[in-house]
């Protein structure tokens, strides 16, 4: 009756070893949620001294704790996790080990899978020490202690999700990445950072303008943007490892949708100095800018390939916008979308396999994916009005803005399904972009 | 009582115990329940260390504040403080119009022509004023392409102008895409405000 749990894991292991192919990847990882596996969490403990206990503190760092755990359950796709009401098992009656834990009772809600967890809390420092129980066979899967700031409970879980993710799929896990996004209105938006699911959401601008479109580097401790702080939208890079600025690019006219190749040398932006919207290449090192594309309409939205060989981008040159994919060594570009009045930002999969892009006939946008040669044309999202496609850097998700309440970020897995909607507690969130790695 | 209180026997002895593969249990002192705190988290593993959050926020100058203030009343063409009065009556004199587009056009359509034209002649006759061509898009579009939609309205009227005998060093242009819309809402009479050219007298 009850699945195994120990082969259960061993079977996604096993996939996710050898499946050498995205598509594969894609099916076999992001397990459909019929498949999923239902698991229960019990609250975490407080197993700090009592007279250092403050209750407040206590139960927050609870609430965090648990709402971190079943968020990366959830989003990792291989689990439901059964609502806590249904738990039986007392949590202040019971311990963390297996003969501190009546499997039987977890088995009467339907478990299959148990999360025990409690954390000591010594001024700043917080230890979570979180245990993952097979119900089945009354064993313990694995058990990991992790110790970081009490101000962010979140982190600490992120990061021991990572390490479990690591170890059954032999993978990274995203849990430890971030989201970059927009928010604001009339003239003035600003540039947030969140977590992955959109937690812990920080303003990372500051100067009251508009900022647009930010983009990361590639070794995560960059962010490239457009303001108009000095008047005219430029490009500018903010380290975040310092809180320093740097302009990039302010040359007459626009200088937009900036995007950092694969190696970080190079921005491939959109410049109008000249007559027109076209396509650069701007060599930090050298300072020098290389023009791209040449004719009398709209060039925007670059996206480098990750072999950083090629460019997609939108191109106005057929009439309507379009993606394209220019070719930098032989400087030739190629139309790739044929259909649809509007097509626009194209983003390139990390694994190169497959640009994402958002097409409209009728002014609501949905997330497409296209081969970059233009075949394997296929719709992800049906409803509503979504934009700005941005990949995981596992390539396994892809972040988008929906106009849902005033503009919201959402994520769904690679091929449509799961879709989980971001509580950022910001507004009228747009424009998201997905770290690469960050450790 | 006995199997009670072996429940809640200190983690940490139990944490060894798992890690030896032994289930001896040490009862040294008193563990009630009163008494949880001789536990401790343990797994008999490492801790592992979370680093610190370490993401920065964009430090704003002095210079930065001053500039988005200057921006904001038409940056570093702006020499009048008045400029926006100016344009006002500019405007109300119909001596200046807004030029509108038609979707995800550039060029100015025929009916806005006279419009155009109008504002060339005032500017004709006053060769001091300087004026700042703002482009807009409406809000359906891409972010980027809007942008560089803007920028190409205010390019082509810029042309005109210029076609018309205005010198180039008195037309800046600026694009502001979607992110200044002139009315806000949705739907066709929404939109069409929005996808405009406008003027902002700079000096005088």
């Amino acid at each position: 009756m009850a699945k195994k749990f120990i082969p259960f894991l061993l079977i996604i292991l096993f996939t996710a070893l050898s499946a050498p192919a995205w598509g594969k990847v894609y099916i076999d990882l992001a397990a459909p949620s019929q498949s999923a596996l239902p698991v229960a969490v019990q609250e975490f403990r407080d197993l700090s001294q009592a007279p250092a206990r403050d209750k407040n503190l206590s139960d927050s760092i609870k609430k965090e704790l648990y709402d971190a755990i079943v968020t990366d359950l959830r989003f990792s796709g291989f689990f439901k996790v059964i609502d806590a009401k249904a738990n039986l098992e007392d949590p202040l009656r019971s311990g963390l080990t297996e003969s501190e834990t009546d499997f039987k009772s977890w088995r009467a809600i339907g478990a299959d899978a148990l999360v025990k967890g409690g954390f000591l809390l010594e001024g700043d420092k917080l230890t979570v020490e979180i245990r993952f129980f097979d119900c089945v066979t009354e064993k313990l899967v694995t058990g990991k202690k992790f110790a970081g700031s009490a101000k962010n409970p979140r982190r600490i879980i992120h990061f021991f999700s990572d390490a479990v993710y690591g170890e059954l799929t032999g993978k990274k896990g995203v849990f430890t990445s971030k989201l970059l996004f927009v928010s604001g209105s009339g003239g003035n938006k600003e540039i947030y950072v969140s977590d992955y699911d959109g937690k812990n959401a920080t303003k990372l601008t500051r100067n009251r303008s508009i900022n647009l479109a930010p983009k990361w580097s590639p070794d995560g401790q960059k962010m490239l943007y457009v303001s108009y702080k000095r008047g005219t939208p430029a490009m500018y890079s903010l380290d975040l490892t310092t809180g320093k600025d740097e302009s990039l690019s302010s040359k007459p006219g626009i200088n937009i949708g900036g995007a950092y190749s694969p190696d970080g040398s190079r921005v491939a932006l959109t410049l109008s100095s000249e007559r027109s919207p076209e396509l650069f290449v701007l060599d930090l090192q050298s300072k020098e800018y290389k023009k791209l594309t040449d004719n009398n309409g709209i060039d925007v939205s670059p996206s480098w390939s990750p072999d950083g060989l090629r460019l997609a981008y939108v191109s106005d040159t057929a009439g309507n916008p379009h993606i394209h994919v220019l070719d930098l060594s032989t400087g030739n570009s190629k139309r790739i979308t044929f259909k649809g009045k509007y097509n626009s930002s194209p983003s390139w999969s990390p694994d190169g396999r497959y640009i994402a892009f958002a097409r409209s006939d009728s002014g609501r946008f949905n997330i497409w994916v296209v081969k970059p040669g233009g075949e394997g044309l296929t719709q992800l999202t049906f409803e509503g009005d979504n934009r700005n496609p941005s990949w995981s850097p596992d390539g396994r998700y892809i972040v988008y803005s929906s106009s849902e309440r005033g503009g919201s970020l959402k994520i769904m897995r690679s091929d449509g399904t799961g879709v989980m909607k971001l509580d950022t507690g910001i507004k009228g969130e747009k424009a998201p972009a997905w770290s690469p790695f960050l450790r | 009582m006995k199997r009670k209180l072996l429940m809640f026997f200190p983690v940490l002895f139990l944490g060894l115990a798992l890690a030896t593969g032994c289930e001896k249990r040490i009862a040294t002192e008193d563990f009630s329940e009163a008494a949880p705190a001789a536990q401790a988290p343990s797994t008999g593993g490492a801790e592992v260390a979370v680093p610190d959050e370490s993401i920065k926020s964009e430090v704003v100058t002095a210079e930065d504040i001053k500039n988005t203030a200057d921006a904001k009343i038409g940056g570093q063409y702006a020499s009048l403080g008045s400029a926006e009065d100016l344009t006002q009556k500019a405007i109300e004199k119909g001596h200046l119009y807004t030029i509108y587009f038609d979707y995800d056009k550039y060029t100015v359509r025929e009916s806005d022509m006279d419009f155009l034209t109008k504002n060339a002649k005032w500017l004709g006759i006053n060769p001091d004023i300087r004026v700042r061509i703002e482009g807009h898009a409406d809000e359906r579009g891409e972010t980027d392409y809007n942008v560089a939609l803007g920028d190409k309205r205010a390019r082509s009227i810029r042309k005109y102008l210029e076609d018309m005998g205005i010198g180039a060093s008195r037309l800046a242009v600026v694009s502001y895409g979607e992110e200044k819309p002139a009315v806000n809402g949705q739907g066709e009479e929404a939109w069409a405000k929005n996808r405009r050219a406008e003027f902002v007298i700079t000096a005088n």
